[in-house]
């Protein structure tokens, strides 16, 4: 946040992003409840799967980033986001460890995709083309890019999540992950 | 002919894309709803331990974790050949209920409520739920 010389102090931006993840950890942000107020002082939410922006803006602060990468899509947004963001959250053992989606891995997309939309399928077996391509492999997001902070959790609880934006809006990096639970 | 792209689909529960196919008369001729993001789950059960199943199933969504995760645990019954004691049916029903109430206040605050208080032809920057607090504070 900086004095925007008219003597208002300049709202932080502050954007979240969804890749391949569940949306757990966006609903644990919501889970912070009254405190949505209080972030709102200090911070406008720029972009995300809350907001209407179609394109991700540049000059960002802080970024949560929800989900692994798994597919062509998921690869440009975060190299977009990680270009046009100060800061760069890993939130949630998708975003740390690519966890579920990475479930995946051994077998590959295609047996996955065979599974589900061919043997499955008791209409129209067919595997979809119009939709991003899976990647070999589903990774987590600083295989990609570098990430400043990383957050654990399957979702990390919301007292975790604001501590870690009010921190990152103060200007600290919050230290380690004691307060990250699993499963 | 051209293509109107509506992506990414915001405010919605999923991922989601829309294209509508114009003719040459500037007329709808088709229009698909993409659902852009697939992990597979059909694969990654097979082989993995049972006890996995509802834990691993409610992260098909993390909006609805509860239908998918009794969803799971009503298939799991069934492969044991279990019947469920009507003390647990009705609290896996209350469950699921105190999901549907939940859920909708999601829908209808945080993601209706711009659109609704704001008003449709209202500043997208601030169409969004920070927006509503920002004019509640005016």
């Amino acid at each position: 946040m900086s004095d925007d010389g008219g003597g208002t102090v300049a709202k932080a931006k502050l954007a979240t992003i969804w890749l391949d993840g569940c949306s757990g950890c966006h609903m644990s942000f919501l889970d912070i409840d009254e405190r949505l107020l209080l972030l709102a002082e200090r911070a406008e939410l720029v972009y995300g799967c809350l907001v209407d922006a179609k394109e991700f803006p540049e000059g960002v602060d802080v970024t949560l980033v929800e989900g692994a990468v798994s597919s062509s899509d998921d690869l440009r947004k975060i190299r977009e986001v990680r270009q046009r963001s100060r800061l760069v959250v890993s939130l949630g053992d998708c975003a740390v460890t690519s966890n579920v989606p990475g479930m995946r891995n051994p077998f590959g997309p295609q047996a996955a995709l065979e599974r589900a939309y061919v043997e499955n399928a008791t209409l129209n077996p067919r595997i979809p083309t119009d939709v991003p391509a899976l990647l070999a492999e589903s990774l987590p997001v600083h295989a990609y890019v570098p990430v400043d902070v990383f957050v654990p959790g399957c979702p990390p609880t919301a007292d975790r999540i604001f501590e870690v934006v009010v921190g990152l809006l103060d200007g600290h990096v919050p230290d380690g992950v004691p307060k990250a639970r699993f499963g | 002919m051209s293509e109107i792209v509506i992506e990414p689909v915001t405010r919605i529960e999923g991922h989601a894309k829309i294209t509508v196919f114009l003719n040459e008369a500037g007329q709808v001729r088709d229009a698909h709803f993409h659902v852009t993001q697939f992990r597979g789950f059909e694969r990654i059960a097979q082989g993995r331990p049972m006890y996995e199943m509802p834990s691993l199933m409610a992260r098909i969504c993390g909006i609805c974790p509860v239908s998918h995760l009794i969803s799971s645990a009503k298939a799991c019954d069934e492969i044991l050949g279990v019947a469920v004691p009507p003390v647990a049916v009705k609290l896996r029903r209350v469950m699921n209920l105190a999901q549907v109430v939940q859920s909708h206040a999601l829908s209808f605050f945080h993601l209706c409520s711009p659109d609704l208080l704001l008003g449709f032809d209202s500043d997208p920057a601030k169409r969004n739920i920070l927006g509503v607090v920002e004019r509640r504070r005016r």
